[in-house]
Order: C-alpha cells, then structure tokens, then sequence
C-alpha cells in the first residue's frame, strides 16, 4: 500500500471516530427525533446543562440550554428571569400537554438533579415545537431553612421573656384537664344510673 | 552549530519556519506515516489495557465507598477523555518517536550529514525538523482521537462483561457526565504534546555529541525531557482549562 493511502486511511479513522464521539454525544445527529420547548423558571434549583428531562420516570431528552433573560414574562405577566431550552423526544409529545407541569426533581445517590414533566389531559392542546411554558419553581430549600431558624428564635424569645406567666399557664392546663377528666368520670357513672333506672322502669319493678 | 547556542534560539527558529511557507509536504506524508500510521497498533493495544484497568480499579473503588457500580462508566469515560487518552498517547509517542528521531538526527549530526546539508544550501531545520513538527502535531491529534475511541469501546466491553451493563446504559452513563467539549480539549492537549515532542527531541538529536555514547546520551535525554514536558504541561493545561468548566 503507498504511503500516501495509509496516511488517508488513518486520518480517515479519526474522522470517522470523532464523528462517532459528536453523535454519541448528542451533539450530531442527522437522525434526530426530538423537538424543542422552552420552559421558563425563576429559580432552577441547580438544573444543569445536559441534565435529563424525563416524563412519566421515563428519559426523553435533556436540558439543552440555561438563559438568562431580565424581562422575560410569563402568560399572567409575571416576571420570569430564566429560560430553560430543553429537547423532548417526539414520542413523548402526545403526552405533553396545556397542563403539563414541569418540575425540578432530585433522583440518585449524588443528587442528580432532573426536570419532569407530568402527562397532560387528552382534551388539551398538545405542546408544540418551540412552544413557551411555565415550569414549577423548586421549593428554595435555603429559603424555608431561612424562615424556620427566625420562627424558632422568636419562640425561644417569647418564652424566656415570659417564663413566669408561661409556666402558670402550663399549671392552670393541668388544673384544667384534671378536672375535665373528673367530670368525665362523674358523667360517665350519672350515665350508667340513668341506664340502670331505665332497665328497672321497664321490667316495671 | 551556531543556531543551537541556546535552546531559545533553536525554538524560535523552529517556530518562525513551522509558521511560514514551503513546508516540504513529501516529507511531512512520510513522517506522517512512520510517526502516526507506524504508532497506532502500539498505542492502541496499549490504551485498551488502560481502558480495562480503569473499569476495573473504578468498579473497586465506587462499590468500596458507594456499594455500587452505577457511576462507573460515567467516571472511567470522563478520566478517558480528559485525561488518559492524550496523555498515555503522548507518553508511548515521545518514548517510541521521540527516541526515534532524536537517535537518528544524533546520527545525522555525528556523521556530519547536517553540515553536509549546510555546505549544500539546504536548511536542516526546514527540511529535518519542520515535518516532524507538523507530523507529530496531526499525528498526536490522531492518535488521541482512535486511543479515545478504543478505550471507550474496550472500557464499554469490560462494563458489559463484569458490570452487567449493556450497550445502550453504558453510553447513557457515559453521557451523564462526559461531553463532546472534553474530546476538544483533549485534542487540544494533544496539539500541545505533538508539538513539544519533537522540538525536544530534535533539539537533542542536533547537539548530540560524537560516537555511540552520544548518541545514546542525547536519546536518553530526549525520551526523559519529553516525558517531564508532558506530565508539567498536561497539569498546567488542565488547570487552564478548569477555567472553561
């Protein structure tokens, strides 16, 4: 074989293998079966590019783009700060629909993050290409953490301020379902009596 | 020789005539040839025991932490393309190509071809060192690129045979974590290395020193310098791009 067919053969190997990596990589593909939507979020609760959307549990595409868009606005007029392109296979598209919700969800041992989009009624339109939608902000976990330290420091405030009349409060509830359990005893005997007279009234004793 | 007096001249030399027309393309094709064609069943043998162990010692060492093996192809994929396939290619490049042409520009140089080429007007540097730059530049791109396919193919085999993994959730796996841009910079590596290698090794091959033990000593160094080059070089391009993460 001559030199130079060997050298064409070889440079031909990479070509061929480094085509093989684009479209093993989802980068090329001519024979592509998925379409675009575009959800809009504004918080993506560490959603990545390439991460996998998923409907029913099940991968039909992934995230293909993360945007950052000021004054974008949802259909209520809502400001909505990011857009969020993702591909979805064609096979899915039957399921999405007007009110599919598209949610942020966490699955496996190092916390992959995912979006899943629930099915839609059949009486609604179905989602098409290049179609806008809405997606489910993910609770801000920092946020509620946030909130739930300042709620339990105003608590403890309130308590240590008033731990007098705390504490004489607690003795009066004491006080209080004692002698609701008292009358419960004494309504209870007052019942059986009742039966009693009754049973005796009938017998005509 | 004059243009050797310092290594900073002898590169700047080089590079000044790796940059500019004519480039001597018959000889470029045969080194092409004897660097990258030649290389291939080397490396590729070599890279597919690589792949193996990977799966292997990752296989171990997630199910030793995590007690599974779910993320194993996804890891063993992302250290192939960042890292084992360019540099393992590099390595077996500057130990079999580096030594070949340091050794025989060595030879060249003692047996004063090189002045003999000088008195005939002809440039050493344009015609003994600027091919095997531009050839070990495409052929380490090349060669990155086939290692990085057979090791995927052969870490992909072993997942299936000792992981239970099939075709299809291997390569799913895979894509969790590694991206076609990982393949670039690898390739990118790749350029680095190919150029490096010869620049070293001609560099040692042309002040070579007379009789055997010349010859031997500038191979030696050439084989050694390069392997420094690569390992310093591949951690100062790793942490460049870190930065495009």
């Amino acid at each position: 074989m001559k030199v130079e067919t060997r050298v064409g053969l070889f440079f031909l190997g990479a070509v061929i293998t480094v085509v093989a990596f684009a479209w093993l990589m989802g980068v090329v593909n001519p024979f592509s079966n998925s379409y675009a939507l575009f959800v809009q979020y504004n918080f993506a609760g560490g959603l990545e590019v390439g991460s996998p959307v998923r409907v029913m549990g099940i991968k039909v595409g992934k995230v293909e783009s993360i945007e950052f868009v000021p004054d974008q606005r949802d259909q209520q007029g809502n400001e909505v700060k990011l857009k969020i392109k993702i591909s979805v296979s064609k096979r899915a598209k039957e399921a999405l629909r007007g009110d599919s919700k598209f949610f942020i969800n966490l699955a496996g041992i190092i916390g992959e993050k995912f979006l899943e989009i629930t099915p839609g009624s059949l009486s609604l339109p179905i989602h098409e290409a290049g179609a806008v939608v809405r997606g489910e902000d993910p609770p801000r976990i920092d946020q509620l953490l946030s909130q739930g330290y300042g709620l339990a420091g105003k608590l403890l405030d309130i308590v240590s301020k008033n731990e007098g009349s705390v504490g004489h409060t607690i003795e009066l509830l004491d006080h209080l379902v004692t002698n609701l359990n008292r009358t419960l005893v004494q309504l209870d005997k007052t019942t059986k009596n009742v039966e009693i007279s009754t049973l005796l009234k009938t017998c005509g004793i | 020789m004059d243009e050797l007096n310092s290594f900073e001249t002898y590169f700047k030399d080089v590079l000044r005539r790796t940059l500019s027309p004519p480039w001597r393309k018959k000889e470029v094709v045969i080194q092409l040839d004897a660097i990258g064609v030649q290389s291939v069943p080397i490396i590729l043998f070599s890279i597919s025991f690589a792949a193996v162990v990977t799966i292997m010692e990752y296989a171990y060492h997630m199910k030793l932490v995590i007690q599974t093996a779910n993320m194993v192809p996804g890891f063993a994929a992302l250290l192939i393309l960042r890292e084992l396939g360019c540099v393992i290619t590099a390595l077996l490049l500057a130990s079999k190509v580096g030594a070949g042409i340091s050794a025989e520009i060595g030879l060249m140089r003692i047996t004063e071809q090189i002045e003999a080429l000088r008195l005939l007007q002809i440039d050493p540097i344009r015609l003994l060192v600027v091919p095997r730059v531009l050839a070990t530049i495409l052929s380490a791109m090349a060669l990155t690129v086939l290692a990085n396919g057979a090791c995927v193919f052969f870490s992909m085999l072993m997942s299936i045979s000792n992981l239970s993994y099939s075709m299809g959730t291997y390569f799913s796996a895979m894509n969790r974590f590694a991206s076609f841009k990982d393949l670039i910079l690898s390739l990118i590596k790749a350029a680095v290395f190919g150029f490096v290698i010869p620049i070293v090794s001609c560099y040692y091959g042309l002040s070579c020193e007379d009789g055997a033990q010349g010859v031997g000593r500038a191979t030696t160094l050439a084989v050694v310098t390069n392997a420094i080059s690569i390992i310093v070089l591949d951690f100062i391009l790793t942490w460049l791009f870190s930065h495009l993460y």
